[in-house]
């Protein structure tokens, strides 16, 4: 009896463990998925709700791209956008429109109109976090001065998606121009969520976005219609509250301590901006103390740099002169902070993180500073100290270029 | 129960440490210390050591019974046994919250079109096999999986470390609040989630080869599994900020899908799902096994593993019944860390305690 119950049984065990082993309850295959890249957001009109696109990658150039070395016939990335009250009925609705299911786990880019973003953009992230698809790391640009959906419908070149462009070119420029920085969705909710505001680079259309979304785009050197990333974004409550560009934002990303990699130009003598001084390393420390109960800030930018050009005779082999170039090189750092602090604190928005700062350091000070902070942070007073280094000059020491003789 | 069945002291070791990992690891533990729950951690772990010492001390004092044994023993049979039953439907009660907790984690992270009650049986399947297999198999596969476990977590945290998504001044202030919030995390809800949960161990101390060693073993491992639990803890703060840790469901987890090192190793999920998976597992093997344990001891019956089965399916009804949701799954939890769990881990050894001391004073005398 026993002995013939136990094949029996195995055999049902082994056909039981079928059902199982094939894992993937909800699988979806690859074509049947459409690859969202990018998503925008803008508000739609006046009626409260978001207007949502999605770019979508259009796979069969992705392929052909390979096979045949460009040449495609077909535009790379499609995009569709949906309306409604949330982001994720948006994202379902557009299942309506795309032959395929919305796949989000590659999405990299979120793109901000900015008529959106000057009406707050504290609720945009809540899905973000939940979502399992969705990354937390995802880049997050404001589209300057036009809606989201606009920007994403400029086609690239170079980069096979619209969204992969912006993305790569705010890594880039982040790391060796510092200009702008690459915020993404977490550093966001971190700042939001306490008393800090976010800072955003800016994304913005050069040329004719209408024109920008037909294929001709892609075939003309240099494109007509191209996108820049430009600018940071500062906010307040939530709010876009104004531009900073150029030293400005450069000043921002060292008080942020994002610097990585910049250059600055100094004067040679009476020759403006004629030396340009590669910085290569730097950190900011920013430590905050009482004083007569008001909070003091200090700030410590340590950076390193290189000669890499000069158009002036120059003879670095004189210590003394590389000491001067040192001091000027700390002060143009040190101006820049100073207009990047002033500008915010014109608006108050701490992009700074200097309330989350207070909180870690004198948190009783904070329980009483925290409801009046954007106050209190346009007051307070920053003190800013730059040791700056220049360690080489390059291949040569003394430059070919020789004195004009008088 | 029968003499084949024993268990080494390193198994014992390995065995605390996957149980105290459990849930613990991926879950937030502790609301109230902020960035200070790893401090809270610490805190509680002396508090955890002392209960441990009671749960061994009764072991020294019988031997070869367990729980529900010395409880009849220490109670006389009619308080010691409705006692012991309580304890049967409290161990069910908590096995099926783990299930539950691994279950809604797992379809948050990742199944999200799974039903509950599938996920849930898969693992009740394994659960019931091992039971079923006994003690022996079960502590074997203990020390296979703690090596998996520990070679996850420093992959992770190598990862971790590269990707620079380490901000230790996340975890400042020290103690912003003062001391009294991080002692008031630590008592109760951290010493009673995950440190009092050792109670269950005392169904499997008689199993043990070398008694002598089972004080020793048990806090050594509870010493490790707490720097690791508090370490782990440390690093999820300091990469995602004390506020999304205090809102995240699974802390660990999200802070995994932040790790990038240099930008192709990236979404190391699958490795806080195994973390998960194997924890879950490990911990409410242990509470079913001490069910099926204590239930054999109170219904006499003779082969432990005819309740495998029985228990295994009630444990999955329960664990997908409980609760609704899992918001309320854990407000449920909130509720049982200062009721059930106090009672049963804290309340009821000290009185078994006393009364013991009492009966052993009147007897000498």
């Amino acid at each position: 009896m026993n002995a013939c119950r136990k094949p029996i049984a195995a055999a049902m065990l082994l056909l039981l463990s079928i059902v199982v082993l094939t894992g993937c309850w909800n699988s979806n295959e690859l074509s049947d998925m459409a690859i969202v890249v990018g998503i925008g957001v803008d508000k739609d009109g006046d009626s409260g709700k978001y207007r949502v696109s999605m770019q979508i990658v259009n796979p069969s150039t992705v392929a052909a791209n390979k096979s045949s070395g460009g040449g495609q016939n077909a535009i790379p990335n499609i995009v569709y956008s949906s309306v409604d009250h949330t982001l994720f009925s948006a994202f379902r609705k557009t299942s309506q429109k795309a032959p395929r299911r919305l796949f989000f786990a590659h999405s990299q880019m979120f793109v901000i109109g900015e008529p959106l973003a000057r009406e707050g953009i504290n609720g945009l992230f809540d899905l973000f976090e939940r979502s399992r698809e969705l990354r937390l790391t995802s880049s997050v640009v404001i589209a300057r001065g036009m809606k989201a959906e606009d920007l994403l419908n400029i086609l690239t070149p170079m980069q096979t998606t619209t969204a992969t462009s912006i993305k790569d070119k705010l890594e880039v420029t982040s790391e060796v121009w510092a200009q702008n920085v690459d915020t993404d969705v977490t550093d966001i909710i971190k700042k939001v969520s306490g008393s800090g505001e976010p800072a955003i680079s800016g994304a913005k259309a050069v040329g004719n976005p209408i024109a920008g979304r037909k294929k001709a785009n892609l075939e003309e050197t240099p494109p007509q219609t191209n996108i820049e990333t430009k600018g940071i974004a500062i906010f307040a409550q939530g709010k876009l509250a104004a531009w900073l560009d150029g030293k400005a934002a450069r000043g921002a990303v060292w008080a942020m301590n994002k610097m990585k990699s910049t250059t600055v130009n100094l004067d040679c003598g009476n020759e403006k901006q004629a030396i340009a001084i590669e910085v290569i390393r730097s950190s900011t420390r920013t430590r905050v103390h009482m004083r007569n109960g008001k909070p003091v800030l200090t700030m410590h930018i340590k950076e390193e740099g290189n000669l890499t050009e000069t158009n002036c005779p120059l003879d670095p082999s004189n210590r003394e002169l590389i000491v001067k170039l040192q001091n000027q090189l700390a002060e143009a750092t040190k101006k820049e902070v100073e207009t990047a602090i002033k500008a915010a604190q014109s608006k108050k928005s701490d992009i700074f993180g200097f309330s989350t700062e207070m909180e870690r350091t004198q948190p009783k000070a904070w329980k009483q500073l925290e409801k009046s902070w954007p106050d209190v942070f346009a007051e307070t007073e920053v003190e800013i100290n730059v040791e700056a280094y220049i360690r080489r000059t390059g291949l040569r020491i003394k430059s070919y270029i020789k004195p004009e003789k008088e | 129960m029968s003499k084949s069945s024993s268990v080494s002291p390193t198994q014992l070791f390995a065995m605390i440490i996957l149980f105290e990992f459990g849930t613990a690891l991926v879950l937030p533990i502790g609301q109230a210390a902020g960035s200070n729950v790893w401090l809270s951690i610490l805190l509680a772990m002396p508090g955890g050591m002392i209960l441990y010492v009671l749960y061994t001390y009764f072991n020294r004092q019988f031997p070869a019974l367990t729980l529900s044994g010395y409880i009849r023993k220490i109670l006389g049979p009619y308080f010691g046994w409705p006692v012991s039953f309580l304890y049967i439907v409290y161990f069910i009660y908590i096995s099926s919250r783990n299930l539950r907790e691994a279950g809604d984690l797992l379809i948050s992270a990742s199944y999200d079109e799974t039903p509950l009650a599938t996920v849930h049986a898969v693992m009740i399947i394994a659960v019931i096999y091992v039971i079923y297999k006994g003690v022996n198999v079960l502590f074997r596969l203990g020390e296979i999986y703690i090596l998996i476990i520990i070679s996850l977590g420093i992959l992770s945290q190598a990862a971790v470390l590269f990707s620079g998504a380490l901000e230790l001044r996340n975890l400042l202030p020290l103690m912003g609040e003062g001391f009294i919030p991080t002692l008031r995390d630590a008592y109760p809800n951290i010493l009673m989630f995950p440190f009092s949960e050792l109670i269950c161990f005392a169904t499997i101390f008689p199993h043990m080869k070398q008694q002598k060693l089972i004080r020793k073993t048990g806090l050594l491992a509870i010493l490790a599994s707490s720097l690791m639990l508090s370490l782990s803890h440390a690093i999820e703060i300091a990469i995602i900020g004390k506020d999304i840790y205090s809102r995240a469901t699974f802390p660990l987890f999200t802070s995994i899908t932040i790790v990038e090192v240099a930008e192709f190793m990236q979404r190391l999920d699958p490795f806080v799902i195994l973390t998960l998976i194997i924890g879950v597992f490990f911990k409410m093997t242990v509470y079913a096994y001490a069910v099926t344990a204590m239930a054999a001891d109170l219904f006499r019956i003779e082969d432990r593993r005819q309740l495998a089965f029985p228990i295994g399916i009630v444990i999955f009804l329960i664990s997908v019944l409980s609760a609704w949701s899992f918001p309320e799954h854990n407000s449920e939890g909130r509720v049982h860390l200062i009721t059930g769990s106090p009672f049963f881990t804290v309340a009821v050894p000290i009185l078994l305690l006393l009364v013991h001391l009492l009966k052993k004073r009147s007897t000498h005398s």
